[in-house]
């Protein structure tokens, strides 16, 4: 008898691909839809997209970064302030509702009118309330700083080949008078909850699809060749605001971002689905892969994904050959996941000790200073000669 | 009395000022200064000491080969000046090398917020700080000794301008200086009219190498020293008149 099963692969059979093997065993999880090879990669999303654009990064991908932090500030106080994190300091894109005004505000389309939030005595941007660890010191700083970030935001979608977007949540908080979608319910990490202001909306599958379609449209008219790759985000949501259980309440969420993923890859040939969420959360894993708590990865999830990651996608080939073969282990690296309804317990990655930033040039958005002429090794040379002329050999590096 | 001054390159024209005076015979009396660099500022930024109980380890290579223990054995120090707190070049050069500019501040760049900068600069004297508060804690009377300021001729005036060089030091230095204040570590300060009415240190306090833009000569070294002495002479007169209670 034929049928259509009869042509299926071993990894089409759960029994085959699944139940006869270990987690670690798993395979076929992923063929991609087109290269990464040559192209610039930028990232956005929610926090476990940090892992993804972490990883890319020490894999040697070109990775897009407009916001690049100053020169001195210690490496591990990068993600405190908001560098690093993504390809520029939007810090998480929770929602497909954040996404899509997010490209709005960075193109001048959408100016929302609650533009800032007070906290501690200072401000702080309502569209990314911890993006510093201190609120800033005045509105109109807020606004200079957010115009710069803003402009950085734009060169992302205008200039990436590649959009790895990790979709995290449904639950969105948008205000009512002109429905701008804040990542974090108002007075959780600044300003005030106000009913009358603000409201939760649970994004329907139709809204996000909705969403994500009118996202695409808008940036390819300002980049056509932009190819996106989307995932899931595996971690759960730390409360939410619907009468459900948290754990329904997850499940339906992811359940919808799934689903629109999915969607999304059958009608765009130009959007590659990377199942990061079905390694870490379908059943095939057993678990295995949360901490202790079952909503943070562990160390060795991301090292999972990563591998299968990039066993599709090879990393370039000026890359050091051991960072091709494993992934970089940073996992463990805690990420700078604002929490939603929970402030205060916010983890904060642990201080070490400074470093001093590699040299690099100025950030590309523009370059403001001619710099040409000036030597920047001149003063550190003087100190030398300082030294040696007065104290002898012995004191100059 | 002994005097242990100890720190970056600014020590040199401290030293050369300190001989100018014993040529000339004007060294205060009754002060024996001992004034040694550690090396070069630009590793200052980083855990370049560690805690040895009694004392401190110079753990950075370079630095450790200048002084290797912080105080040294012999002579003891009746006094540490450190001429390392204040300097604010190596955090100016970072931040306008990568294209910055503090908002409220003039200039052209991108914005980086006065939060920023303040925990930039922090970050950068930490270790120093924490090397002063260490000392403080064994005993050692500690001040710090304030570096000059910029000169006309830094190379960074010419493409990012007077305004914007003045401007950024100004901020870099008055946050230096309230940490060191917040550490209760006197300050030895730059004299007035030093500074001319367009901001910038008097060039006749330049170095005596014409192509070195941002160290003092000996003149104005000796001319910090003495400025040290009244401070010096305080601490000897407390210490005199606590033995004599004692």
């Amino acid at each position: 008898m034929s049928h259509p099963y009869n042509d299926q692969p071993d990894s089409a059979f759960w029994r085959r691909a699944i139940g006869d093997r270990q987690p670690q065993e798993i395979g076929d999880w992923y063929t991609k839809r087109f290269s990464l090879d040559g192209k610039r990669i930028a990232t956005a999303g929610s926090c476990f997209a940090q892992h993804l654009g972490r990883q890319l990064r020490n894999a040697g991908f070109d990775y897009v970064d407009c916001e690049l932090p100053p020169t001195g500030l210690p490496e591990s106080d990068y993600l405190d302030w908001g560098y690093k994190m993504y390809s520029a300091r939007y810090g998480n894109v929770y929602t497909s509702r954040q996404l899509v005004q997010l490209f709005d505000r960075a193109t001048g389309v959408f100016d929302p009118v609650e533009d800032y939030w007070e906290r501690d005595g200072g401000v702080v941007d309502p569209f990314r309330p911890t993006i510093e660890p201190e609120p800033f010191g005045s509105v109109e700083e807020l606004r200079a700083l957010r115009d710069d970030h803003l402009a950085a935001t734009a060169e992302v979608f205008r200039t990436a080949d590649v959009l790895v977007f990790t979709m995290g949540l449904t639950e969105a908080w948008l205000s009512k008078k002109d429905g701008a979608c804040f990542p974090l319910c108002p007075g959780t990490a600044g300003g005030t909850y106000d009913p009358n202001q603000h409201f939760l909306q649970n994004l329907s599958s139709a809204e996000v699809r909705a969403d994500m379609e009118t996202f695409l449209a808008k940036v390819k008219r300002i980049n056509p060749r932009l190819e996106v790759l989307l995932t899931v985000s595996p971690v759960s949501m730390m409360a939410t605001a619907t009468p459900q259980q948290i754990s329904v309440a997850t499940v339906y969420s992811k359940s919808v971002l799934r689903a629109v993923a999915g969607e999304l890859h059958g009608a765009h040939d130009y959007i590659d689905y990377f199942p990061s969420y079905e390694m870490i959360v379908g059943p095939a894993a057993r678990g295995v892969f949360f901490k202790e708590g079952m909503r943070e990865v562990a160390p060795e999830g991301v090292a999972y994904v990563m591998k299968n990651f990039l066993s599709e996608h090879r990393p370039p080939a000026s890359a050091a050959p051991v960072a091709a073969a494993q992934p970089a282990d940073t996992s463990d690296i805690p990420l700078r996941m604002a929490p939603r309804m929970a402030p205060n317990a916010a983890p904060r990655p642990a201080p070490t000790a400074a470093r001093p930033a590699p040299r690099r040039s100025a950030p590309g958005r523009s370059a403001p200073v001619d710099l040409s002429g000036v030597d920047f090794d001149d003063d550190d040379v003087k100190c030398d000669e300082e030294l040696l002329n007065t104290f002898g050999n012995g004191a100059k590096d | 009395m002994q005097v242990l001054i100890v720190g970056d390159s600014h020590t040199g024209a401290l030293k050369r000022g300190h001989d100018l005076m014993v040529q000339q015979g004007t060294a205060p009396e009754g002060i024996e200064w001992r004034i040694q660099p550690l090396g070069p500022g630009k590793r200052m930024n980083t855990p370049f000491w560690k805690d040895a109980g009694d004392h401190a380890v110079i753990t950075d290579p370079q630095y450790g080969k200048m002084m290797p223990k912080l105080p040294p054995d012999d002579p003891r120090p009746d006094a540490i000046g450190l001429s390392m707190p204040m300097w604010n070049g190596r955090v100016m050069r970072m931040i306008l090398q990568s294209g910055y500019v503090v908002h409220g501040l003039p200039g052209q760049g991108h914005v980086m917020s006065r939060a920023l900068l303040r925990h930039m600069v922090l970050s950068d004297m930490k270790y120093i700080m924490a090397l002063g508060t260490f000392l403080s804690g064994l005993g050692y009377p500690v001040f710090a000794i304030e570096p000059p300021t910029l000169f006309r001729h830094w190379g960074y005036v010419r493409p990012f301008g007077a305004e914007t060089c003045l401007a950024l030091q100004a901020e870099v230095r008055a946050i230096q200086r309230a940490r060191v204040d917040e550490a209760g570590m006197p300050v030895i300060d730059l004299p007035e009219g030093c500074i001319l009415e367009d901001g910038f240190m008097d060039p006749q306090h330049r170095s005596e190498d014409p192509t070195d833009t941002h160290h003092v000569n000996a003149e104005f070294g000796a001319l910090m020293l003495q400025r040290a002495v009244p401070y010096l002479r305080e601490i000897a007169t407390r210490a005199a008149s606590a033995r004599a209670a004692g």
